[in-house]
């Protein structure tokens, strides 16, 4: 009997699972829904879309159409999943449609998070997730003077650049002392302070929004902070993070917590019910705990992990062993990247090597768990593999943030001990 | 502009920065989109580093195609 495989969802976790399945069961019925009117594209260029990097729409589209009529993959566009019966192995769409599967893989991601302030939804305050978005920020960005950006982490500081880059003068309002206080002292953060005022986006702290201001059709333009102090503007950033999509997962009996909770092969605690991407509460066997993860190397992989384990035979397994990175690329001649889980641990240690060179690192049960490098990429692929190999690192965590530091030098500290 | 080469058996790699993207490209990648092998290639092709070249059936880049990160690399396969 053929084996029949419904993914609901088609960004990168959905097309790698979409991929992989074909490959795994060539014979197979495999349908994807979404409910977005375009195929896979590349979610982390349409950023330089919107900063007007990259005029054209072609390059950043991953498949078209000819890539599933060529793999017999159904894809059903614009379709929204009402509910699914895991004991019928049914999901039901708002058209009416039921499709029948053998296993299902949920890749819904993610939908971003409104200010729940007065005229969150006003003309001219964006929300950037989607090309659709992309589109409408582009549009709107060439012809805006003055902006706010609201959302003091790896999201926002998309908003911030495509203001940069878009000669927007912004306010960048952040609740705390510093931009991503979770991960970066105010060391770290002081490089990014730096590059974003070189962008004419002035970092505003102890801020954030009380309302935004409309005029009489209803189109934003400014923004009160909780102090009282109000900043004009016609252009609005706001990225404070996700909602992710399980409104369709209610009465199922699927364990959600803040996204679906998924053990180590991207199985939910419903049979023959599987989640990828975004929106995985996964457990991570390096950190030994659930954690999430929202880039895209980890969505990729985690789609590829559950296809193979959607059509593994008993006791065949694959579990998700990975250690993510995040790159902002928004800043000429200053690289940065997240890796691993820089916002956990059990203690730390960090050095700033220069005006524009930092490092931090974070570690938990005296192995490295992740860190943030700011300026100097080099040694990013070296930790990463730290982290693979769950060193335990008591006694040599002051030798990582030697400025020279090379793997070497564990090798030999460890000889020593 | 940065410039960084490498020669092997069988293929040599550059990689130049390109501003603005040209209009034909047609293969882009972010730096994120590379694994950590790739990753650590670009880089010193970047900064202009040897880089050990593998057979050419080994590069992970596509001749032409342009690389983004902190800015466009179009990398050169011959």
């Amino acid at each position: 009997m053929t084996e029949s495989y419904v993914i609901i969802g088609d960004g990168i976790a959905g097309g790698s699972a979409a991929k992989t399945l074909r490959e795994e069961s060539p014979d197979a019925d495999i349908t994807v829904i979404t409910d977005e009117g375009e195929t896979l594209y590349n979610r982390i260029l349409i950023k330089e879309y919107a900063k007007g990097k990259i005029p054209m729409e072609d390059p950043l589209f991953l498949h078209d159409e000819e890539w599933y009529e060529e793999r017999d993959i159904d894809l059903e566009l614009n379709t929204h999943v009402t509910h699914i019966d895991p004991d019928g192995h049914v999901v039901h769409t708002h058209e009416g449609d039921d499709y029948e599967y053998d296993a299902l893989l949920v890749a819904t991601g993610g939908t971003p998070r409104q200010l729940p302030v007065d005229n969150s939804d006003a003309d001219g305050v964006h929300h950037f997730w989607t090309f659709e978005d992309a589109r409408s920020i582009a549009d709107h960005a060439e012809e805006s003077e003055q902006g706010i950006v609201v959302g003091a982490g790896l999201l926002g500081i998309d908003f911030a650049a495509i203001c940069g880059a878009r000669g927007i003068e912004a306010n960048y309002l952040m609740r705390g002392d510093c931009w991503w206080r979770y991960a970066l002292s105010e060391d770290g953060a002081g490089i990014i302070h730096d590059a974003l005022r070189e962008l004419d986006v002035e970092p505003v702290f102890q801020s954030g929004v009380d309302h935004f201001v409309t005029d009489d059709d209803g189109h934003v333009t400014g923004a009160v902070d909780p102090n009282g102090e109000e900043f004009e503007g016609e252009f609005v950033g706001v990225s404070i993070g996700l909602d992710f999509n399980t409104e369709f997962l209610r009465g199922s009996g699927i364990e959600t917590d803040d996204g679906i909770v998924v053990d180590e092969f991207m199985e939910t605690n419903t049979e023959d019910i599987y989640a990828a991407g975004d929106i995985t509460r996964f457990y991570d066997v390096i950190l030994e705990e659930h954690a999430q993860n929202g880039s895209w190397d980890s969505a990729k992989k985690q789609g590829a992990v559950a296809a193979k384990n959607m059509t593994a035979a008993d006791g065949e397994a694959e579990e998700f062993r990975h250690v993510s990175s995040y790159s902002i690329s928004h800043f000429k001649d200053l690289p940065f990247v997240s890796f691993g889980h820089p916002t956990i641990g059990d203690d730390d240690r960090e050095r700033k090597y220069s005006d524009t060179e930092w490092r931090r690192l974070t570690f938990k049960n005296g192995k490295l768990i992740g860190g943030v490098l700011i300026g100097n990429l080099k040694l990013q692929s070296a930790f990463k593999r730290i982290i693979r190999e769950e060193r335990d690192l008591e006694g040599q965590k002051d030798l990582l943030i030697e400025e020279d530091f090379e793997m070497e030098m564990l090798d030999a500290a460890a000889q020593e001990q | 502009m940065a410039v960084g080469t490498s020669s092997g058996q069988h293929v040599h790699l550059s990689a130049r920065e390109v501003e603005p993207v040209p209009a034909d490209a047609t293969a882009l990648r972010h730096v994120d989109q590379l694994d950590d092998e790739a990753f650590d290639q670009f880089r010193r092709l970047v900064d202009g580093d040897t880089v050990n070249v593998q057979p050419a059936e080994e590069v992970p880049f596509e001749h032409g195609e342009i690389i983004v990160h902190t800015a466009y690399f179009r990398v050169t396969v011959r």
